[in-house]
């Protein structure tokens, strides 16, 4: 990875997908002066859902309105995970041989709509038959998961509350962030609930945003860069729709992706120095601890009350805000995760927010409740 | 679904079930779909079937523990759509 751009996250009034993925190829450029357009060989756009901006296709005029001509530009879409998935692809093409630098990337307009417009969009990552035609919204899946881990493991809504607050800490030093807003455990529990146990403040933000990312072969990314981010691990998985599933206080499809990546990698998880993960609601941060091996299952809440994933903690996690703080603009999320990853281990970050020498990073993306993963091992090379 | 959820087999056949069960969790809901023909407050629940399968629907009785299956068509040319009720 030899640069990265990330979009402000936010109501970006006025602002289209399409123009706010150029605000951060505009940064990616910028963050690599060495690198032209004719340098990129295909580009890949995680966005989740045509329904927003009523466009299908959007990777070809996303790519043709940055000044790519002619090249493959192929949408990616694992809902909330599409970014990651966006990553994942591109890697693939790596590895392939075909190509030898791609820009991976994703971007999402979603305020255009109202809130009620929105969930029914959202809701489309859910099973149509059994989920949605139900009642059901990917909120309510994650309430019940949550009740569930509560029952096994004893989490419960303070420590979920304590996920938002240290993510919205994080975010407070975030210029990218959509909710720069210090909050308090309090806070959280006085929120309106949502689907209860979850309340407004475990919830992420519905907003716009677009990130992207650079990679090129190993071999010639000191062309680019005196700083090349290394992927050391690339890995993705599936699960079926989450009512048909017996277990529900932990999600398959991380632990079989993360197991993948570690190995490849040839990693721990104490190795990690930081981690981005898929928190779109509080509870799926505590999971995310346990399914990704950083604790063992039902010590995800002793992580946070210890404060061991704080900046400085043991494990730093979501040092960008998450989606709960930064945002989630579903399709950028992903790419969003890696451009944290690039401004963490190429000091871009603020000193208040900077991780300490990090060199090995993961990066946890998810779509719908637990149905599609991917998980990515990065290494500084200084 | 196509295969058993438990071992993948595609040996599968329709049969009819008891349309009974127990609620595994349940959660109130304060925000919906816009397209979903109920208004909140509603409670979701996940239950498990006697015969083994899980299935989300509506809650008619938030405190029921076992419950049995009600469809019901809320809007016609319309699916019936699931609700759960208390199995007395």
């Amino acid at each position: 990875m030899i640069s990265a751009g990330c979009a402000a996250y936010g109501r970006r009034v006025g602002m289209s997908g399409r123009e706010l993925f150029s605000e951060a190829l505009d940064e990616l450029f910028q963050n690599c002066p060495s690198l032209t357009r004719k340098d990129v060989k295909a580009l890949y756009l995680g966005q989740a859902f045509e329904s927003f901006e009523h466009q299908a296709n959007t990777a070809p005029g996303h790519a043709s309105s940055f000044g790519f001509q002619n090249i493959p530009a192929v949408r990616v879409d694992s809902v909330s995970s599409s970014g990651g998935s966006s990553l994942r692809q591109g890697v693939l093409g790596m590895l392939s041989g075909e190509y030898d630098l791609v820009i991976c990337g994703g971007a999402e307009k979603m305020t255009n709509k109202t809130t009620p417009e929105a969930i029914e969009i959202i809701s489309m990552a859910s099973n149509r038959d059994f989920e949605q035609w139900n009642g059901a919204t990917l909120t309510s899946l994650n309430a019940i998961a949550a009740k569930a881990h509560k029952r096994k493991y004893g989490t419960t809504e303070e420590h979920l509350a304590m996920v938002a607050v240290k993510n919205h800490k994080n975010a407070f030093e975030n210029p990218k962030a959509y909710l720069r807003k210090l909050i308090t455990v309090e806070d959280v529990l006085k929120s309106r609930i949502i689907s209860s146990p979850l309340k407004l403040l475990d919830c992420s933000p519905i907003c716009d945003g677009a990130s992207a990312v650079a990679l090129c072969k190993p071999e010639i990314a000191s062309k680019f860069s005196e700083t090349p981010i290394d992927i050391i691990g690339s890995s993705e998985a599936s699960d079926s729709d989450f009512v048909f599933r017996n277990e529900i206080t932990g999600f398959k499809a991380t632990r079989v992706a993360v197991k993948q990546a570690y190995e490849m990698s040839g990693i721990t998880p104490e190795d990690l120095d930081f981690a981005e993960v898929h928190d779109a609601f509080t509870i799926n941060e505590i999971i995310a601890y346990e399914d990704l091996g950083l604790c063992e299952p039902g010590e995800g809440k002793d992580l946070i009350y210890k404060n061991e994933t704080s900046i400085g903690g043991k494990i730093a996690v979501n040092t960008s805000g998450g989606l709960k703080a930064k945002g989630h603009p579903v399709g950028s999320s992903g790419t969003g995760q890696a451009f944290e990853v690039f401004t963490q281990m190429t000091r871009r970050v603020s000193s208040s927010r900077q991780v300490r020498d990090p060199k090995l990073a993961l990066t946890h993306s998810m779509g719908g409740a637990g149905v599609s993963v991917q998980t990515h091992v990065f290494s500084s090379r200084s | 679904m196509h295969c058993c959820i438990v071992c993948q087999s595609l040996s599968v056949q329709r049969v009819e079930l008891s349309g009974k069960g127990e609620v595994l969790e349940s959660t109130e809901m304060l925000s919906k779909s816009g397209e979903f023909p109920i208004e909140v407050p509603y409670h979701l629940a996940l239950v498990k079937l006697d015969e083994g399968p899980n299935l989300l629907g509506i809650l008619e009785e938030p405190t029921a523990v076992k419950v049995k299956v009600v469809f019901k068509k809320l809007r016609d040319g319309e699916r019936a759509r699931i609700f759960f009720v208390a199995d007395r």
